[in-house]
């Protein structure tokens, strides 16, 4: 079997990718015709991620520095192969693969003339180096024009997992840091602080627009805002709730797919976890309606499943369970001494915070008494559930599924393998929501704000997986 | 109790009582003066608080109606009075606006009562506020107490609502200010008073809703009665806590909502333990100078009784003496004074006494010569009349009948010869009374001694011709033996028989007592017969006096003689024709 695009393509994803490119088109539109990318300038970014680690397979702490290490880190180091913007698989580092009939072996033809950030030639042996540090299980072997990946199991749509910015390859350097292959090269890194990247001359498809960009992380959320409509910042990453701020002040905004869930998930463990009813009676409580239109300003979608609608295609047959009525009915049947509960959110996520405090509102209403506190990760005597806000591996249904889960902190029936068919990845999810032990509320996209000096000469500036697209961008001159 | 004893008794009883008195007294002016005081302090205390809340209700009233009128209102009152308005839009506007106008709660309530927008419950968009478009005019024109919702539990907070009208639309804004330590903290305290907060938000007493101007209050728990009578009479109370450092005395004042519910109760706390260590202070000074006082009317008392008592108690000593017999006794008698005068008189008095002593010595020593004399003569006189009869008749016999002269001769010598030997026996008695020797003290058995000396007597009691005399012995086996002399004291038993059987010439009965009691040998002669005058009785043991034809009188003198000697008493009882008894009391 042989690929050289991915085979792998969703109608729904492809709606929405469709959807991106027209309204990139709008605003490319608005660029007057006769002005041309040029080249220069420094992007400054404003993110809320800590980039403690520069490497792609390290850790994030939470969602916000996850999602920014996706945006960013790929402008570094590329993987393999990427999803493209209609939702399919594109080359990047591999020009093709294929595997055999039982998927077992993989063989990925890399692509040649790629360098590192050192001037020297990304070759095999680099590659196999890196991707043998991702599985333990794979057997990687160097071939004359590429990689060959092996494994006792089959490995069914091994490109997709190879996709994830995670799976980037990294290249140890005599430096602290490794070397990557992408636009841009680290150009200076203060842990925590700023993070400064440089044009890569050396870039196979031509250097990037911009000399540099120049990363901040120690900005809050709101200053971000004030520092995009001061023009102090090109480009922030817009928390949703601020959405209408930024674009109420006429500057643009572009977003992601929803590929951030916010859910709530019971430790059954807790009195109040462990109590159906009240799970219930909460599941129903909330107004996902109102946290959609009004708290999140019209950004995020109510969530009725794990998975975004444009990413499994089943979300429809999970509408959201709003019914406030039921919720009371339900709350009036329990003892008075079993309806408190303890909700943990994410400690230094506002967003997270600011809908815990909705679902305990709507809660209350239902005649729960519901505390909510910053908490880490469900633990024994913790909080009976947690506000769980996390980011989607946009690859495929079962794949997202199987990452997401463990995040859940949720334990029952095994997930769906890769490459499962989709009413099996759909059974598993529809048995893990009966329960309503995992209570999702809504489905975030990713925003950015962008000054008017940005635009982008091809392409979204915003790829489906949340990496950022930088080296088309280029700043426009300042007018005076 | 001595006379010292006493003065110091007193003196120390009347300087406590007069301190007593005083720290009494000054006490209990002290806690009327501060309990004025107090009072005083709390009713000011209690009007600066109504004056800080009804000038932090104007300023809230104009904070809120400032910005009411701000722009920033005004173009969301308009938004929202707009076609297709949406109020989410203004989810956050209440955070912001509350922030830049000072303001810890800010609600932007929509015409129907829906939440807007919420500061300090941003989560609460869309729940309905009833109570809002309600409100009356009068109650729009000030500020109230209201209760918060907020995500950390209900607060209280000082409210103002205004209404911006766009058109046919209202928009609400509920701005307050929280109750907090705060607001108690401009509230100048005088020292001594606290004012407290009781916020009750809550169905039952929390310690954590009462605080100071400092945060919560240590031991809220004991103030929970008088919240809970304030809360539930709505009404001021009072009462006294008492703390482990004092009492404290607490003006409870209940602040009402809208509805008049008690929202709040303001404790206006005034400490006891000034007027505690006032108190303490005034009994303090008040034992110490009680105790100097007595110490000092101790040492004052003490040396004037010393003045005072020493001449008393000489006197008294001095008295004492006298009574024993030394009435030569004297006392040093102070320079002047009523105890001056007191022992001159004294002196006086046992100097007279010893002068009319000796007069009386002289006088009973001449009487006693007299006496003895008479009887002397009396004694004398008796033999000497027969003697000179019969020497007389023995004249005239050899004068008128010489014949007769031998034979009267014989008769007369016979009976010159009897008188002679009477003569001699009287003189006899005479030398034995003068010679009455010491006693010679050995243990003798007492009940032995009587019925010896009874047996003696038996015949003479039962002498033919003569009526029968019965003798009775009740003797006391506890009797015992006594110190005494067996012979004289048998003498003075012998005497006291003879004169009983003598006394009953016509026959009677004679009884013999002996006893023992009270560390004393009693021993009683009686006898039936005619008894004693009480002149009688009283000369009894006068020597030389008797009552009986035939004798010398120195019986009964020698029976007191001997029982002098042996350190005893004797008395007589008698009544007149029906007997007459003895007693000798002798040491046992």
């Amino acid at each position: 079997m042989r690929h050289s695009r991915s085979a792998f393509r969703a109608p729904a994803r492809r709606a929405w990718w469709l959807l991106a490119a027209v309204c990139v088109l709008l605003a490319g539109a608005a660029v007057p015709a006769a002005e041309r990318p040029r080249y220069g300038g420094t992007l400054r970014l404003e993110l809320p991620s800590s980039f403690r680690e520069i490497h792609p397979s390290a850790t994030a702490p939470d969602a916000p520095d996850a999602a920014g290490r996706a945006a960013v880190l790929p402008l570094v180091f590329e993987t393999l192969v990427r999803v493209d913007g209609a939702g399919g698989l594109e080359p990047l580092l591999a020009e093709s693969w294929q595997s055999d009939a039982q998927e077992k072996q993989w063989q990925f033809r890399l692509r040649r003339g790629v360098t590192l950030h050192d001037g020297s030639l990304l070759t095999a042996s680099h590659v196999a180096a890196a991707l043998r540090q991702m599985d333990a299980g794979w057997t990687v072997q160097e071939t004359a024009d590429g990689v060959r990946i092996e494994s006792q199991q089959p490995l069914p749509g091994l490109p997709w997992d190879l996709a994830d910015e995670r799976r980037a390859i990294a290249v140890p350097a005599a430096s602290a840091l490794p070397l990557g292959t992408g636009p841009f090269r680290v150009d200076r890194w203060d842990a925590g602080r700023q993070l400064v990247l440089a044009a890569y001359d050396g870039y196979r498809a031509g250097r990037p627009f911009v000399d540099a960009v120049q990363i901040d992380t120690t900005r809050a959320s709101r200053d971000e805002v004030m520092d995009l409509e001061v023009g102090r910042a090109d480009m922030i990453s817009v928390a949703v709730p601020n959405a209408r701020r930024v674009s109420d002040r006429g500057l643009r905004i572009v977003a992601t797919p929803p590929r951030e869930l916010l859910a709530l998930v019971f430790d059954p463990r807790r009195p109040g976890g462990g109590n159906e009813a009240l799970r219930r009676a909460l599941a129903r409580a909330v107004d996902r309606t109102a946290i959609c239109s009004v708290l999140l300003q019209r950004r995020a979608e109510p969530a009725g499943a794990l998975l975004p609608r444009w990413l499994s295609g089943y979300g429809g047959l999970f509408s959201p369970r709003d019914d406030r009525a039921a919720a009371r009915a339900i709350v009036a049947s329990l003892p008075p001494g079993a309806r408190a509960l303890s909700i943990g959110f994410p400690a230094a996520d506002a967003l997270a915070q600011a809908v815990a405090d909705r679902v305990a509102v709507d809660g209350r209403d239902a005649g729960l008494s519901i505390t909510v506190a910053a908490a880490r990760t469900p633990t024994l005597g913790g909080p009976d559930a947690h506000l769980v806000h996390t980011l989607l591996a946009v690859t495929t249904p079962e794949r997202a599924l199987a990452l997401l889960v463990p995040t859940l902190g949720v334990s029952g029936d095994a997930t769906p393998a890769a490459g499962a068919p989709l009413d099996a990845v759909y059974r598993f999810e529809q048995s893990l929501l009966d329960r309503d032990v995992v209570v999702p509320i809504v489905h975030l996209p990713q925003l950015y704000g962008l000054s008017a000096r940005v635009d982008t000469a091809n392409g979204p500036l915003v790829r489906p997986s949340g990496a950022l697209n930088l080296a088309d961008a280029w700043l426009r001159t300042e007018k005076r | 109790m001595r006379l010292r004893t006493r003065l110091l008794v007193f003196v120390s009883a009347a300087i406590g009582l007069t301190v007593a008195l005083t720290t009494w007294t000054v006490s209990r002016h002290a806690r009327n003066a501060f309990r004025a005081l107090d009072e005083q302090r709390t009713r000011a205390l209690v009007a600066d608080f109504r004056r800080e809340f009804g000038r932090e209700g104007d300023d809230l009233f104009q904070r809120v109606g400032r910005l009411a009128e701000s722009e920033a209102v005004r173009t969301i009152a308009i938004d929202l009075a707009g076609p297709n308005p949406d109020p989410a839009r203004y989810v956050s506007e209440a955070s912001s606006l509350a922030a830049s106008h000072g303001l810890d709660f800010l609600e932007i309530v929509g015409g129907d009562g829906a939440i807007v927008s919420s500061a300090q419950w941003p989560a609460r968009f869309g729940y309905t506020h009833a109570w809002v478009p309600l409100l009356t005019d009068a109650e729009k024109d000030r500020a109230f107490l209201q209760v918060e919702e907020t995500p950390a539990g209900p607060a209280l907070a000082l409210v103002a609502v205004r209404t911006v009208v766009t058109g046919d639309r209202r928009l609400h804004l509920a701005g307050g200010r929280r109750l907090d330590q705060h607001f108690l903290a401009p509230l100048s305290l005088p020292a001594g008073l606290r004012a407290l907060l009781y916020r009750n938000l809550e169905p039952g007493f929390s310690t954590e809703q009462l605080i100071d101007g400092a945060g919560k209050v240590a031991e809220a728990g004991r103030l929970e009665p008088l919240v809970a009578r304030v809360g539930l009479l709505a009404r001021e109370q009072n009462e006294t806590v008492q703390w482990p450092d004092g009492p404290e005395t607490f003006h409870a004042i209940p602040l009402t909502g809208r509805d008049r519910t008690v929202l709040a109760v303001l404790l206006v706390g005034s400490s006891g333990r000034e007027l505690a260590a006032l108190v303490a202070g005034i009994y303090r000074a008040g034992f110490l100078f009680g105790a100097l006082g007595i110490a000092l009317g101790i040492a004052i008392s003490y040396a004037v009784a010393a003045r005072v008592t020493r001449p008393v108690e000489d006197l008294a000593s001095a008295a004492r003496e006298v009574a024993a017999g030394d009435w030569e006794a004297r006392v040093e008698a102070p320079a002047r004074g009523e105890v001056g005068a007191l022992a001159e008189a004294f002196n006086t008095m046992t100097a007279q006494l010893v002068d009319q002593r000796e007069r009386l010595v002289q006088a009973e020593r001449v009487a006693a010569w007299r006496e003895i004399a008479r009887r002397l003569a009396h004694e004398l006189k008796n033999p000497l009349f027969p003697m000179k009869i019969t020497v007389e008749n023995l004249q005239r016999a050899k004068a008128q009948a010489p014949e007769q002269f031998d034979e009267v001769f014989e008769e007369s010598t016979r009976t010159i010869v009897a008188e002679l030997n009477n003569l001699n026996a009287i003189i006899a008695r005479f030398g034995d009374f003068a010679r009455m020797p010491a006693p010679r003290l050995e243990d003798v058995p007492l009940n032995a001694l009587v019925t010896e000396t009874l047996k003696l007597f038996e015949p003479q009691m039962a002498a033919p011709g003569r009526p029968p005399v019965t003798a009775t012995r009740e003797l006391d086996d506890h009797a015992g033996t006594v110190r005494a002399d067996p012979e004289q004291l048998g003498r003075a038993l012998r005497n006291l028989l003879a004169n009983a059987i003598d006394a009953m010439p016509h026959g009677g009965r004679v009884v013999v007592r002996t006893s023992r009691a009270d560390g004393k040998v009693l021993l009683q002669v009686s006898d039936t017969g005619q008894g004693l005058t009480p002149e009688e009785a009283t000369r009894l043991f006068t020597p030389y006096y008797t009552t009986k034809q035939q004798g010398t009188g120195l019986g009964l003198a020698i029976v007191q003689s001997v029982v002098s000697d042996h350190r005893g008493k004797i008395s007589v009882t008698s009544d007149k024709g029906r007997g007459t008894t003895f007693t000798i009391e002798l040491p046992s």
